[in-house]
């Protein structure tokens, strides 16, 4: 016998333990347990579709929910909705996690001293009967709402006629009382019109968030991206912040603050000049004053600029003029929309793209007024019971102090988790959340969605239209008509089950004509004034277009989607200018004390260059008080920041000051002084600067050059260039500061050639031109791909998880500035850094051109994340996917790997869906269609900026797209042979005819 | 100091002696083919694929429904054997009455003296009883996306991989007995990669990661 050496002896040792070591391994006894009943339309593992309405804005959007085995897992837009046509913003993309959160409450609570205490269904019914039968008697119930349309709505006022007491309240935050007070006074009726974004050809928008949460945002930003393609329209943002919907615009125009009514004014004056003939009645005499040197010598616009504009307007076929948004609501709010309006009237926008319809559900909405009056019958004992449902005016309305006097009555609230109001209530019923739910709206007259449950109800909830019928039952005073809401939605809808399979009935409601009041002399047109507490900077708050209201400040995705202008997360940030800051003597992260008449918040600066120097602005939302004083104690949640107040409530900030024609809190109302405390806060910054340091991540082409053809273009931004090298791609061509790299750079490049399979090499093709920046895709992509939400601490340590992401460029040209927004996902490169670098294989080439991550192969090295130029590998540093707490579990999706700690992952290009279209292609025997892959980014894209498909397929839309003038791919230089196409957005100037 | 010839090989002839006992053991201990144990664990309900799929020849696709349509082969909601044993109360085999019995306290529930919480009605069906928990067999890890779908439209019939269901009193995990190099010459468990991909090579089937790990 041979002797044995080291090699042989070790090989028979790790045999004899690997075989001791399976030995010694039994799998865990699982079991299959099987439905009782199978429900016809379920097939486990296959999803099933409900069309539903997403309750997270008042916007009432169809949508489709994706169920596995009775779980919703998913939100997409439903097609047939003509406003948003399968469109779903960032805030409805997270929406389902309000469902599977764990901190909801488990049930009904009372109040017992400072604490709620659970309570059963009975008991707590039982206690509001006896309260509510003779409060209701006395008239001395009220019921405070959202804003509600449809059969919930029709069911409020039956039931508190029936109680005896019709006392409602519909608050909504954004309720847009200047603008129905406007269009009360100019066209007598008192409303919101419709404002048709599609049709536009020239926009103006005077402080309007219209991609953000301006009325239904969604549909704006359907209809803006549809009117602008092919590099068509123009638009104009003014306001003294350059916010997501204003870097969207051709031009930003800054009159001084409170002026900005002025230059509303002045481009009506010259519309109206342009238009001799029109008869405009009244108005030319109203606008006589305004000329634009006037207007000039007020808002410090250029007289020039604003004939141009106004020019622009007056050749227009669909102009339109937005009216001002809560963040330029002054003490002028309804005589600026107003002025805004009579904009659209001398361009002849009204009854084009602005026209009213039937009495929208806006108009029923309660003013801050109205609420304010509510506050004094609380102080004066009027009220006995109030019920609040699916509004927080606690937080919202800080000003009314409305807290301790929501305890002078006994209130009953029916928010389903905790918040500010919830918490000072005397009895809570906790509702379903809205996939709980059974539900219908109508926010655009003609558009009604129905709303229907996709899952069982996870806690011991109850929808409040049913407790409100059993309540009524229960004190005697039953409510006319079907005993169970259910009913009563069939009632009205007659075929329910038709009506759920469509979503709802899509029919927009025909404009009806308006016309110009004919006495318009109780108009007077002011500036803005502002009360300070000697301080010079005025104050602009803004609704965040995470958090609408702040209501959406409770999910941790929607934290930790980057702010779309200052790209920051999970708190408040003061922006302004770097010149404000610099006399402040303050560097961004300086934590200072902002003080108006009525408040003072401490918050860190932000320094940017998109807003004006004279102006500091901060976002609403934030600062709400720890979600769940109750129970949190006993859990360990701490990461994700559950337990802590983030930033804070710029509400509070703001006197009580109204705008007396319409009831509006004015929120542009205030100078603030800024102190610096002279503390720093290590701010949480997923992208680090603005500018592309001549790397051409962002590009862009004018719109000249563009129809000049390739040609040298000196106006792009974004680093040297040098002058058409003949490619056919446009002048835009970048060369990097490394340029001897550029040999690398393949002239025949194409991403078709880079995947061994015939038939397939997947690709994407992102339109800059088109993309807003509003972040939908990346909580799409959260959802979709189970990307955990990881916190404040470790965004700022750079770990954060989002597999896509906007990355946001400020580009300057001479005064102007032009910002640009990019999604970055994994480019799925043909030559792909990361993969050689991979020691186990676990990142390669797979043959269909994806750029696959197999994380279960994965040994955590990261060389494959360091060496990729886009920085769109994500490592897992720590075990996110043990901290899911039940029931978050029941809203992952099983069709993608939950990746625990050690591994990468990344955009997978939702290989999911690929797969899943090929198992229906291959076994119907034909080849995947172009557009039967759609990944989640592109499925909800509003812009419908993303397009996926298949590069192989000449007539397939990436690979047109590809070929356009405006193509061009990021770090193309690098050799990487990227599979995500982008095309450069159009800059439209002023100066040139489109 | 060197270790004498003698000495090495004894000690090696005991790794070698050790090493094949616990191979012997393990396997044993994985694949035990005695009568009873062969069959796989007990289940609730002690169902017969042989006779139901075997003698009476019920296709696969009778009961696992999803196989030809998704991921999953699903297994037959309660009503699907309460569909036939509602009128059939006896099997062939000693004892069958009593399994079959079974189905229906599952389905209807068990009220107080061992009545059915719910009066089975051949119309309407019962909606409070509880579901049968079966043993789960076959088990993929969950970083696999396995699709039936796939596999049954391909013409791959179940018994390639599920072994000769039709023949198995209880079904059990069949291990595959070949010896091959991608399980390192050990009797390999079904359903492990390597056994996946030997199919697969064979086939011309796709060896993409991508097909079956996201």
């Amino acid at each position: 016998m041979p002797e044995l050496d080291r090699r042989d002896f070790l090989k028979i040792v790790g045999l004899s333990a690997g075989a001791a070591a399976t030995a010694a391994c039994k799998d865990p006894v699982e079991t299959v347990i099987p439905y009782l009943n199978q429900p016809e339309e379920i097939i486990p593992g296959i999803p099933t579709y409900y069309a539903s309405t997403c309750r997270e804005c008042p916007s009432g959007c169809s949508i489709q929910v994706k169920t596995r085995e009775g779980r919703p897992l998913k939100l997409e837009g439903n097609p047939s909705d003509p406003r948003t046509e399968g469109a779903l913003c960032v805030r409805g993309q997270a929406a389902l996690a309000r469902t599977y959160d764990a901190t909801r409450f488990e049930g009904p609570m009372k109040r017992e001293g400072e604490r709620l205490v659970p309570v059963s269904w009975e008991e707590a019914l039982q206690i509001l009967a006896e309260k509510l039968g003779p409060a209701g008697a006395a008239g001395k119930a009220v019921f405070v709402s959202g804003q509600e349309s449809g059969t919930f709505d029709a069911l409020l006022d039956e039931f508190m006629a029936a109680i005896g007491s019709p006392r409602r309240l519909r608050y909504e935050l954004f309720a847009h009382e200047p603008l129905r007070a406007a269009n009360e006074k100019l066209f007598g009726v008192r409303d919101v019109p419709r404002f048709d974004f599609g049709k536009a050809d020239v926009l103006v928008a005077f402080g309007a968030d219209f991609l953000e949460t301006w009325l239904d945002a969604t549909a704006a930003q359907v209809g803006f991206a549809n009117s602008r393609r092919g590099g068509r329209g123009f638009a104009v943002y003014v306001g003294p912040r350059l916010s997501l919907s204003g870097s969207n615009c051709d031009a930003w125009l800054s009159p001084e603050p409170g002026s900005e009514i002025f230059l509303a004014l002045g481009l009506a004056h010259e519309v109206a000049r342009a238009k001799p003939d029109a008869d405009l009645g009244a108005v030319r005499a109203l606008l006589e004053p305004h000329t634009p040197d006037a207007v000039a010598t007020k808002t410090g616009i250029p007289a020039d600029r604003i004939r141009l504009l106004a020019e622009k307007l007056a050749s227009a076929t669909a102009p339109l003029a937005l009216p001002p948004g809560n963040e330029l609501h002054g003490s002028n709010a309804t005589a600026f929309s107003a002025a805004v309006q009579l904009l659209n009237y001398v361009s002849g926008a009204i009854g084009n793209t602005v026209s009213f319809t039937s009495p929208s559900a806006l108009s029923a909405l309660a003013t801050y007024a109205d609420l304010k009056q509510l506050a004094g019958q609380l102080e004066a004992g009027e009220v006995e019971v109030l019920f609040i449902h699916g509004t927080n005016p606690v937080y919202s309305a800080p000003q009314l102090e409305l807290g301790p006097k929501l305890r002078k009555a006994f209130t009953v609230s029916f928010a389903s988790a905790n918040d500010e109001t919830a918490a000072q209530a005397d009895l809570v019923l906790p509702d379903h959340t809205a996939f709980e739910a059974w539900g219908d709206s109508e926010t655009a007259s003609g558009v009604r969605t129905l709303q229907q449950p996709t899952l069982n109800p996870i806690r011991v909830t109850r929808q409040t239209a049913d407790v409100l019928l059993e309540l009524a039952r229960k004190i005697e005073k039953p409510v006319p008509g079907p005993a169970t809401f259910r009913e009563r939605l069939q009632a009205q809808w007659g075929d329910l089950d038709a009506a759920l399979a469509a979503g709802g009935s899509f029919d927009l409601a025909e404009p009806v004509p308006v016309s110009l009041a004919a006495d318009l002399s109780g108009l007077r047109f002011e500036g803005a004034t502002a009360a300070s507490s000697d301080g010079n900077l005025a104050l602009y708050l803004y609704p965040s277009n995470h958090f609408y209201d702040g209501r959406g400040a409770r999910l941790p995705m929607l934290q930790e989607v980057p702010d779309p202008v200052t790209k920051l997360v999970w708190g408040s940030y003061l922006e302004l200018h770097p010149t404000t800051a610099k006399q402040l003597g303050v560097v961004e992260g300086d934590i200072v004390t902002v003080e108006t008449p009525a408040g003072e918040v401490r918050v860190p600066v932000f320094p940017h260059e998109t807003i004006r120097p004279e102006v500091v602005a901060l976002a609403i939302g934030q600062g709400h008080q720890p979600l769940d004083p109750t129970w949190l104690e006993t859990r360990d949640r701490d990461r994700l920041q559950r337990s802590k107040v983030i930033g804070v409530n710029a509400l509070t900030l703001l006197p009580d000051a109204v705008d007396g024609d319409s009831g509006a809190l004015a929120w542009y109302s205030s100078k603030a002084k800024i102190t610096p405390t002279g503390e720093k806060k290590w701010i949480a910054k997923p992208q680090t600067t603005f500018d592309q340091e001549g790397r051409g991540v962002a590009q862009a082409v004018s719109l000249a050059a563009l129809a000049r053809g390739a040609s040298a273009d000196p106006e792009h931004g974004g680093g040297q260039e040098h002058s058409g090298s003949g490619d056919g791609r446009g002048e835009d061509h970048h060369e990097p500061p490394y340029a001897d790299a550029m040999h690398l750079e393949t002239e025949e490049f194409d991403p078709a050639a880079d995947a061994i399979s015939d038939t397939y090499r997947w690709g994407m093709s992102v339109d800059l031109d088109a993309c807003s920046g509003c972040g939908a895709c990346i909580t799409a992509c959260a959802t979709e791909n189970n990307i955990f939400t990881i916190g404040e601490e470790l965004v700022r340590g750079g770990r954060e998880m989002a597999w896509i992401r906007l990355e946001r460029y400020v580009e300057h040209h001479e005064d102007e500035v032009e910002v640009r927004h990019v999604p970055m996902m994994c480019q799925h490169c043909g030559a792909a850094p990361c993969e050689p670098v991979c020691p186990v294989f676990a990142t390669y080439h797979n043959p269909e051109g994806l750029n696959v991550m197999v994380p279960n192969r994965c040994i955590g090295t990261r060389y494959c994340g360091n060496n990729c130029p886009y920085k769109v590998r994500r490592f897992n540093y720590f075990s996110f996917d043990r901290d899911v707490e039940s029931p978050e579990e029941l809203g992952l999706n099983p069709d993608v790997i939950v990746r625990s700690k050690g591994v990468m992952e990344k955009c997978s290009f939702c290989v999911q869906r690929i797969n899943a279209a090929k198992d229906k292609a291959v076994i119907e025997g034909r080849v995947v269609a172009d557009g039967e892959v759609t990944p989640a980014c592109a499925q909800t894209c509003p812009a419908k900026a993303i397009v996926f498909g298949n590069h192989k397929d000449p007539t397939s839309e990436v690979s047109k797209r590809r070929e356009d003038p405006r193509a061009y791919w990021v770090f193309h230089h690098l050799n990487t042979r990227p599979g995500v196409t982008y095309q450069k957005s159009i800059r439209r100037n002023e100066t040139e005819e489109a | 100091m060197r270790t004498s010839k003698r000495t090495l090989l004894f000690i090696g002839s005991m790794f070698v002696f050790a090493a094949t006992a616990t191979v012997v053991v393990a396997a044993s201990g994985m694949y035990d083919l005695s009568d009873d144990e062969a069959s796989g664990p007990e289940q609730p309900i002690e169902y017969s694929h042989a006779l139901h799929a075997g003698e009476m020849g019920i296709n696969c696709l009778y009961c696992h429904t999803g196989a030809d349509k998704g991921q999953h082969a699903t297994v037959p909601a309660v009503s699907v054997c309460w569909g036939c044993h509602q009128a059939v109360k006896k099997g062939p085999s000693e004892g069958s009455a009593e399994e079959i019995a079974k189905i229906q306290q599952y389905y209807c529930g068990q009220g107080k003296d061992g009545e059915a919480a719910e009066v089975p009605n051949p119309i309407k069906p019962c909606t409070k009883g509880s579901s049968i928990p079966w043993v789960r067999i076959h088990n993929l890890p969950e970083h696999v996306q396995f699709r039936h779908n796939r596999h049954v439209n391909a013409g791959v019939a179940c018994q390639e991989c599920h072994g000769d269901v039709q023949d198995m009193k209880r079904v059990w995990l069949v291990p595959d007995t070949k010896l091959r190099p991608s399980s390192g010459y050990l009797p390999a468990q079904k359903l492990e990669m390597g056994w996946c991909l030997d199919c697969h090579q064979k086939n011309g089937a796709t060896q993409d990661c991508a097909a079956c790990h996201y």
